[in-house]
């Protein structure tokens, strides 16, 4: 029996981003481009080339994904303790991966959830950037181009980013108090139907 | 002119002139067009150890000198991989395997402006320069000066590498004792190999090869015609300045 997949962010955010190097089947997502996901919708997300996003570095997660590769059933993930350290892979089937909010524009969040090794590497190359934050900011950054990744079998294309510029944390990135909201006991919002799991970009080795 | 004075090159050190030796190519992106890599992992994993060694030594609390070592660590690796965990974990056993070995040397004597900076100078009748260095450790009452090494696998005999910079230090110390110190996460060694003398002759062969080459024709000619080693470890981590300067 398939498990429904209820999503892993822990949040109510229903909408999330993702990397598609070499676009879906269907058409909707054109190759080495980013699309959001609303349950079964997905819609190309051009914006990721012209106004960029802001990614909200406090509540990024990193860890090992392992997932079916079929629509519907939850990929599983396991969450580092601390984004400096990455425990063991867990076991072959595992892919490296990430966990992080994002603010398009000044009201909109959404997720990007996603393991392989397109996203690990951008991951890796914006650790090299983080070094110059300055206290308290999150990078805006916008997607510049992408590059390939050529494995011993197969390949893959990540996308690169530049910073644009550091800035405060949008109000819509920020939780409680901090976004000036009452933390009353409210009966949690019903969550939608989750996310469905996506094929990863890197299982199509030739 | 000779070749080190038309590249601007004022001097020379241990890992330079063993760049040369073991990876012209790079040492050319390096020494010539300003072009390095990333630091690694492993580079910032013996800085940080050697740092909190330090602290120790000069009677600070070893466990905040562990925190400010994993802080700087963190600093230039915030987000980790297997890689860099691995690295990062090295940290507090090597510190304190360090330690153990050295206290009985006391407290390491260090000038004002931070490590203590040795010079020697390669001379033939056509060129002159300076071969300098910095030193990690040096207990003056003692007689002795230590480099420390962290390493995943712990030699037996120092590599060629090793031994020219030891002998380098030796050559500007004297009649202290140059050792290096070997520090795995479960052992130690303490090492002195080779024969200064010998190493530094055929070494100033080396670094009038190097100064000939030099000579022969400004940055952009001696990229164009040196060999280039695309499989040198080198080159991890720096593949798009290979890319920019030599094509593939």
């Amino acid at each position: 029996m398939f498990e429904i997949d209820l999503g892993s962010t822990g949040s109510d955010i229903n909408e999330f981003l993702s990397w598609s190097a070499r676009g879906t089947q269907d058409g909707a997502v054109r190759a080495r481009s980013f699309y959001l996901r609303e349950g079964a919708a997905k819609v190309e997300f051009e914006q990721a080339q012209t106004k960029g996003f802001v990614l909200d570095l406090d509540s990024l997660k990193t860890g090992w994904q392992k997932s079916e590769g079929i629509a519907g059933v939850a990929p599983e993930w396991k969450w580092n303790a601390a984004v400096n350290q990455m425990m063991q892979k867990p076991g072959d089937d595992w892919k490296k991966g990430i966990s992080v909010k994002v603010a398009l524009g000044k009201d909109k969040v959404v997720v990007w959830e996603q393991a392989g090794a397109a996203v690990w590497q951008v991951l890796t190359e914006l650790s090299g950037k983080l070094k110059d934050r300055p206290e308290g900011k999150l990078p805006h950054i916008k997607m510049t181009g992408s590059k390939d990744i050529k494995f011993t079998k197969g390949s893959t294309a990540y996308p690169e980013f530049e910073i644009v510029k550091w800035v405060d944390k949008p109000d819509c990135l920020k939780e409680g108090v901090a976004a000036g909201i009452a933390l009353d006991e409210t009966p949690p919002a019903a969550k939608e139907p989750a996310p469905s799991a996506v094929m990863d970009d890197d299982d199509d080795f030739a | 002119m000779n070749g080190f004075d038309k590249h601007g090159i004022k001097h020379l050190s241990a890992s330079s002139i063993n760049l040369w030796t073991n990876a012209p190519d790079v040492w050319v992106a390096q020494y010539l067009f300003g072009k390095r890599g990333p630091m690694s992992a492993a580079a910032m994993r013996g800085i940080c150890t050697e740092d909190a060694v330090v602290a120790v030594l000069q009677g600070k609390n070893a466990d905040g000198a562990l925190d400010q070592a994993l802080e700087k660590f963190d600093q230039s690796f915030p987000i980790g991989d297997e890689k860099t965990t691995k690295e990062r974990a090295m940290i507090q056993p090597c510190m304190e395997l360090a330690v153990q070995e050295l206290e009985q040397y006391g407290e390491p004597e260090f000038p004002e402006e931070g490590q203590e900076k040795i010079s020697i100078t390669a001379k033939t009748d056509d060129y002159e320069i300076p071969v300098i260095g910095y030193l990690d450790l040096v207990f003056p009452r003692h007689g002795v000066v230590i480099d420390l090494k962290t390493t995943g696998r712990c030699p037996s005999v120092m590599s060629a590498e090793h031994q020219l910079q030891r002998a380098i230090y030796q050559k500007a110390k004297g009649n202290q004792i140059v050792k290096f110190l070997y520090v795995t996460p479960k052992k130690t060694n303490l090492l002195e190999d080779g024969d200064p003398s010998e190493i530094l002759r055929k070494t100033k062969t080396q670094i009038t090869r190097m100064e000939r080459f030099l000579r022969s024709g400004n940055a952009r000619d001696v990229a164009s015609v040196i060999p280039v080693n695309p499989n040198t470890f080198y080159w991890n981590g720096a593949e798009e300045i290979r890319q920019e300067l030599y094509g593939f």
